[in-house]
């Protein structure tokens, strides 16, 4: 039986990107480790994206706040504005728009990186030197993306309430003292937990699927561009699957 | 390499100030379920947990001192539910508290609400049981609502009825349409008023009146409360009992006396008889008195042949010219 042409493309993609991901964890445990260089992707990786998420989390707070108020004024739960707002940027919307936006930045560089290397033999040059291409280019960013995605997600979540403590200052006054108190006290630890664990899987996904198609990226200038755009278009899909996959799990612990 | 450095350093900065703030984040929240710190467990048993889970929260007057740790089925009417207590605030709460079921808000969260108890008691140990305060029940709240509700049906509908039935009494509408009748009420009110007002001084008066009656002064007074009178009374009763007795004794002489005359009289003896029933004597009688009416119109001559005796005529003219004199005088002064 012969399958559609996009569903047989489809399919092998995803064998290939499974028999990458087997092959990223083979190597990734056996030595020699490139630590210089992966504590170098950590900076590029996590440092640098560092602004962009801060703002993004900082506006996403803020504009949540506002948007919220108004439907919790007309239930007359307005006290509740700061729980509602810190269990949403808490459980949801810190992991997924960080990751979104750390895959638009990250997914794309590491895709026109590395796909830029492929077409230029830069790769096949490092095998010929006796370097582990795959050990240093692959490994170590997939390692940092995996480490740094969770650790922007605390970030942005903090700079996320910040925001939200904003936009709760913008119409009425409450006292940081009293924001703080009145979101933890409705947080638990089953809204923390899973969300930061989630950003863990969200990080690796976007590191493969960004060093997956870079790393096999077609021939010409031209490639390098639809791997760098396929890196995030795959990379941010993976993130809402893996989101839809992980409040299953969630749901399946009770956690919710 | 200096530049490496400084990207290690901030790399640093960056991955210890996410760290923190996961670590700040799950001691907050654990710190809110009494995580840390040390705690100590103790009980209250219900009749209906309405809803309480582990993690709800434990108020002592008002003020978080633990949660729900967990809530066991004992049996088929009694259910136990443990709480932990944060060690710092279980000094504060004594044996005697009270625990009751109650929610944050008007629909929030079940909380447990520890109430201080009245007397005294010690401080509250591990395993130590609380008195449980039987709360309202929403559904109880709302089951009791529901009658209200009938009622007020009920109520509305049958004031509607009334309301009708005034609107249609044309005797009413005239009564509250006169304007006259507000006038007459004042009037009737003012005297009710004066009336009242009298009334009141009657009432104070005799009010007085009762009270120096009860002093025991004038003659009620003292007819009701001088123990006195009645010594005096009953001494005059006494007496009068007497008088009466010698009365009795006198009217029996006056019996006698009586009969005695009256036998004088139908023998025709005594004096009695002689004065009453005797003839001869009213005879003898009358000569004597026509006697003496002759005895007296002689003397009466005698005397008128003695007025004009010249030996005496001068005296008796003397008599009269004096006789005159005092007459004109008494004209004179009026």
């Amino acid at each position: 039986m012969q399958l559609p042409q996009h569903t047989r493309n489809f399919i092998l993609e995803a064998g290939e990107l499974s028999r990458f991901t087997g092959r990223f964890f083979r190597e990734s445990v056996k030595p020699r480790y490139e630590v210089n260089e992966f504590i170098n992707q950590c900076f590029i990786v996590g440092y640098k994206s560092l602004p962009l998420v801060g703002l993004t989390g900082f506006i996403m707070g803020l504009v949540l706040t506002m948007q919220l108020r108004p439907s919790l004024i007309d239930y007359g739960v307005e006290s509740e504005l700061p729980a509602m707002v810190g269990i949403s940027i808490v459980r949801e919307i810190g992991p997924v728009i960080t990751a979104l936006i750390f895959a638009g930045k990250i997914g794309s560089s590491i895709g026109a990186e590395l796909g830029s290397m492929k077409v230029t033999e830069q790769i096949d040059a490092m095998e010929v030197s006796g370097t582990n291409p795959f050990k240093y280019l692959v490994v170590t960013r997939v390692m940092a993306t995996t480490l740094m995605l969770p650790i922007l997600v605390l970030l942005g979540d903090a700079i996320s309430l910040y925001g939200a403590y904003l936009g709760v200052n913008i119409k009425a006054t409450t006292s940081f003292h009293l924001y703080y108190t009145q979101v933890f006290d409705n947080l638990s630890f089953g809204d923390v937990i899973p969300a930061f664990v989630k950003s863990f899987f969200f990080g690796f996904a976007i590191g493969v699927v960004g060093c997956f198609k870079g790393y096999n990226s077609s021939k010409g200038t031209e490639g390098v561009g639809r791997s760098a755009n396929s890196a995030v278009v795959v990379a941010s899909l993976m993130v809402f699957i893996l989101d839809l996959i992980a409040v299953q799990v969630t749901d399946l612990f009770g956690l919710n | 390499m200096a530049d490496k450095r400084i990207n290690n350093l901030k790399l640093g900065i960056f991955t210890i100030a996410g760290i923190l703030f996961l670590v700040i984040t799950l001691y907050m929240i654990g710190r809110d379920q009494n995580l840390f710190g040390s705690n100590i467990i103790i009980k209250a048993h219900f009749r209906n947990a309405q809803g309480v889970v582990p993690g709800n929260n434990v108020r002592y007057s008002g003020i978080q001192v633990g949660t729900v740790s967990s809530v066991n089925l004992i049996n088929d009417t009694l259910i136990e539910i443990n709480m932990l207590i944060d060690e710092k605030s279980s000094s504060k709460i004594l044996t005697n508290a009270l625990a009751a079921i109650g929610t944050e808000g008007l629909i929030g969260n079940r909380i447990i609400n520890l109430l201080p108890g009245e007397g005294t008691g010690t401080p509250i140990r591990e395993g130590d049981l609380l008195k449980a305060k039987k709360t309202t029940d929403t559904d109880a709240i709302l089951e009791t609502l529901s009658i209200t509700n009938q009622n007020a049906s009920v109520l509305s509908a049958e004031l509607v009825q009334t309301v009708n039935r005034i609107n249609r009494s044309t005797a009413l509408w005239k009564i509250l349409n006169d304007d006259t009748l507000a006038t007459d009420l004042r009037a009737s009110l003012l005297n009710i008023r004066q009336a009242s007002e009298k009334t009141n001084h009657l009432v104070s008066e005799l009010n007085g009146l009762v009270a120096d009656v009860k002093n025991g002064e004038g003659t009620a007074g003292r007819l009701l409360y001088d123990t006195t009178l009645a010594v005096q009374l009953s001494a005059a009763l006494t007496k009068l009992d007497e008088a009466a007795n010698n009365a009795s004794s006198l009217t029996g002489k006056l019996d006698g006396l009586l009969s005695g005359i009256q036998q004088d009289l139908e023998t025709g003896k005594g004096p009695a008889n002689a004065i009453l029933k005797d003839s001869s004597m009213v005879n003898k009688l009358q000569n004597s008195l026509t006697n003496i009416e002759k005895s007296t119109f002689a003397f009466n001559e005698n005397m008128e042949a003695l007025k004009h005796n010249f030996l005496f005529r001068g005296y008796f003219r003397k008599q009269q010219k004096k006789q005159v004199k005092d007459s004109v005088n008494s004209l004179k002064t009026p």
